[in-house]
């Protein structure tokens, strides 16, 4: 039988051994061998084994028998004064850290999960890299024991500079790097015209884990002189027959101006839920006689 | 139709202290509860998310989560399209041949 195996660290491990009376009882590991009789009692003790897996030997009377003992002789534990967890979920392959200005603290790898503890309350700014993509969000800590959680994600671009993996329809052709949004020269009173809309040919489902709806885009021709066309970026379920040009469908929307230089529009999508069917793009809708042109110029448009 | 909104430019079907009319059709036709969920920044104004992030008018999102307001507008659309199939039934009632 093999026995009490005392623990401590320092000087190694002591592996008490319970054997037949009078047998040879040798402790192995790494080539190193000790070997003892144990005497009537048959108790063997060894002293000074280092930490790690031994064979147990006991032999004789022709017979032998073998065993393994696994000696732990050090342990490690953390104690803090304060202690509060942020559960971070960054992009996989990315460096994180937390940081409230005075330490900063590193995820152990890019698998994309940090349970991070951070020591002392104030304003942790966790953030994610990966070459030219970044993401922060910040975690105000107060109390020991708090947990809290924040999932980074870079933007999702749905047209990036003529940059884009779904398909855009609409009014207006569209050059290599710009959806362009005609508009329309002249509409008559109380009619819709056929321009205006860039939109997404089919519905995307809302992705997770975004906020904020965005729009970069710039204006070229001659401001509206007269009436007050609605122009606005929208997420909309649906772009169908009359409904491209009205607010019908319409789930969220902002207004995007004449500017002649880049501005960007945002819309607030967080209590959107991910999986919805929904269409993204831009709509047009005035009763109002037009007499001067001009044309939007769609750069970019992502969710963050 | 008339909407009013709050300090918070969340949207209001009646009026009360503190609020803001404002005429808009987004809501033509949409029930109380889908009109209440939503959010309308007025041209001009700002409104700064919890989260730090600000956002301008004119802008019109949801607060509550679209999907129990969609919920809500599309039972608030079958029981006026049964409300006027009875009324339709009654008028053809009273039809003399």
């Amino acid at each position: 039988m093999i026995g009490r195996v005392n623990t401590g660290g320092g000087t190694g491990g002591t592996l008490t051994i319970t054997a037949p009376a009078n047998v040879t009882v040798t402790v192995s590991k790494d080539g190193k061998t000790k070997a003892k009789n144990s005497g009537t009692s048959g108790v063997v003790v060894f002293k000074g084994l280092e930490a790690g897996t031994w064979t147990v030997t006991i032999s004789g009377d022709g017979k032998t028998a073998q065993k393994t003992v696994t000696i732990t002789t050090d342990y490690s534990t953390t104690i803090a004064f304060f202690a509060a967890t942020i559960t971070i979920t960054y992009p996989a392959g990315s460096t994180c850290t937390c940081s409230d200005g005075t330490t900063t603290l590193t995820a152990p790898d890019t698998s994309g999960m940090w349970a991070c503890t951070v020591p002392n309350a104030g304003t942790w700014t966790v953030s994610s890299t990966d070459d030219d993509k970044s993401k922060s969000g910040d975690i105000v800590i107060t109390t020991d024991g708090q947990i809290e959680s924040i999932d980074l994600k870079y933007r999702l671009d749905l047209y990036n500079n003529g940059e884009t993996q779904y398909a855009w329809t609409g009014d207006g052709t569209d050059t290599a790097t710009e959806l362009i949004m005609d508009t329309p020269h002249k509409l008559f009173n109380n009619s819709y015209g056929d321009y205006g809309c860039k939109y997404l040919a089919d519905p995307i489902s809302f992705p997770s884990g975004y906020s904020k709806l965005s729009i970069r885009y710039y204006c070229t021709g001659t401001a509206q002189t007269e009436g007050s066309p609605n122009r606005a970026f929208c997420v909309r379920s649906t772009y169908s027959g009359t409904a491209r040009y009205s607010s019908d469908g319409v789930v969220a929307s902002v207004s995007i101006g004449f500017y002649t230089s880049e501005t960007v529009k945002v819309i607030d999508i967080s209590s959107i839920e991910a999986g919805r069917s929904l269409y993204v793009g831009t709509f047009y809708n005035s009763n109002k006689n037009i007499s001067n042109y001009k044309k939007y110029h769609i750069k970019e448009i992502w969710f963050e | 139709m008339d909407i009013y909104i709050d300090s918070d430019f969340k949207c209001h079907v009646a009026s009360g202290e503190g609020r803001t009319q404002i005429e808009i059709d987004a809501f033509d036709g949409k029930c109380d509860a889908y009109t209440e969920g939503y959010r309308f920044i007025p041209s001009g104004q700002t409104w700064t998310r919890s989260d730090g992030v600000t956002f301008t008018g004119e802008m019109l999102a949801p607060w509550k989560p679209w999907a129990e307001l969609d919920a809500a507008q599309r039972e608030y659309e079958r029981e006026r399209y049964a409300a006027l199939l009875s009324e339709l039934s009654e008028v053809y009632a009273n039809v003399k041949p």
